[in-house]
């Protein structure tokens, strides 16, 4: 480039920096198109996109918002964990001196705390904002499949989440959450057409003992921080694979 | 280099006579990940089940029975056992402290209180009858008795308070 000093001049032909980064800045589309599916994190986007697709009254960015809390609340995550122990004895403990010891303890925890409201309320609205334009007709329909799923993944990394506190609501929401769940068709002992035993149903693989104590605050905590997660993010992938190949958010329906 | 592996490629040209052996062994391999997948299903539910069962139908000693003669409602043994002894109308029950709407644990609240659950708020008299609130059945007796001047109750037994109020097993004279 014109005009750019020596010492940046020899640095940009050095042999560190012309092994990360392959080629120049690029102008030309084609050398556009050679950046993008030569990088890993650039190849997973799509190569360009209509600019007219971020006309917010098609999506209001609903999708995109869901996908946003779901970092904050990935990223918030995975930092609390440093200071969490899921155990009865110090989980209520180790989250109060995250909110009120650990140096930006409460900057961390109250927006992971309230995403998690927030991704139920922008999920919803997406679904609906999904049916009422009609984006689950063929051939996406098995998309929306997908997207219910997600749903439901959604609603149970909240209900796990819930427990982690280990405060009053916490317990008690679990206790009746379990119960409910033991009343389930076939899956719970005390629904209809019980295949499990009380010491086998889901119920019992949930809490891992007869009622909420240590067992299950551990299973709601490797739930909550990685199968769900890793569930939601292997499903995620396929969702918004589907959107792009499908034509993106301006096709017509 | 090139004129070696063309000749290990000659020396593995393929023998009609292998075809057979091939497809066995091919088979057998297959056979062999399938028991593996199949077997992995029941040995994933049996690693996931609960490790420890606390057995439900034990029978408990609460104690010698004058030690509940002045009380009317003894929440004593509601942390460790699950269970009130309420004492009414010159009987000695047992109620199960379990809210029979989701099996949240009420809390006796006193003579004006009754049994309050926290989590949806349901209120039952002291002898279990729902006053207010989601429940609708009244709280649980367990069956009780008194043996050499012990209260024991039976934790695995219990009764619904239309049958216990007349089953001699679900009360003792106090």
């Amino acid at each position: 480039m014109t005009g750019e000093p020596r010492w940046l001049h020899g640095l940009r032909q050095s042999q560190v920096w012309r092994s990360v980064f392959r080629s120049g800045v690029p102008v030309l589309p084609r050398e556009r198109h050679a950046v993008v599916v030569s990088n890993v994190f650039f190849h997973v986007h799509p190569l360009r996109m209509r600019a007219a697709s971020l006309r917010l009254r098609r999506t209001f960015c609903l999708g995109g918002l869901s996908f946003l809390a779901f970092l904050v609340l990935t990223a918030s995550g995975v930092l609390l964990m440093f200071h969490y122990r899921p155990t009865p004895e110090h989980a209520y403990g180790d989250i109060q001196d995250i909110a009120n010891v650990v140096p930006f303890g409460r900057l961390l925890r109250n927006p992971h705390r309230w995403s998690a409201p927030a991704i139920v309320i922008l999920v919803i609205a997406h679904m609906a904002r999904v049916f009422h334009a009609g984006a689950f007709r063929p051939p996406r329909e098995f998309n929306w499949v997908v997207g219910v799923l997600l749903l439901v993944l959604t609603f149970f990394l909240s209900f796990t989440g819930y427990l982690l506190p280990w405060d009053q609501l916490s317990y008690w929401a679990v206790t009746v959450g379990a119960n409910m769940a033991a009343a389930a068709p076939v899956l719970g002992h005390l629904g209809p057409l019980a295949l499990a035993g009380e010491d086998s149903d889901v119920r019992a693989l949930l809490l891992g003992d007869r009622a909420v104590g240590a067992s299950a605050l551990l299973r709601f905590y490797v739930l909550h921080c990685v199968l769900v997660p890793a569930a939601m993010g292997l499903l995620l992938a396929m969702h918004f694979f589907r959107v792009r190949r499908d034509g993106g958010v301006l096709a017509k329906y | 280099m090139t004129r070696d592996l063309e000749e290990a490629h000659l020396l593995e040209a393929d023998d009609p006579r292998d075809a057979g052996r091939r497809r066995v062994l091919t088979r057998i391999g297959w056979a062999g990940l399938s028991m593996l997948a199949v077997a992995s299903v029941p040995a994933l539910f049996r690693f996931l089940r609960p490790r420890a069962w606390r057995d439900r139908g034990e029978t408990v000693e609460l104690g010698p029975l004058e030690e509940y003669r002045t009380s009317t409602v003894s929440a004593r043994w509601v942390q460790r056992h699950g269970l009130w002894l309420v004492r009414r109308a010159g009987r000695l029950v047992a109620l199960e402290a379990r809210c029979t709407h989701l099996g949240c644990t009420p809390r006796w609240m006193g003579e004006q209180g009754g049994f309050l659950c926290p989590c949806h708020g349901s209120r039952f008299s002291d002898d279990g009858i729902p006053l207010n609130g989601p429940a609708t059945q009244p709280l649980f007796r367990l069956a009780i008795r008194v043996e050499h001047g012990e209260v024991v109750v039976d934790r695995s037994v219990r009764a619904a308070l239309e049958r216990a109020e007349r089953d001699r097993r679900f009360y003792v004279s106090i």
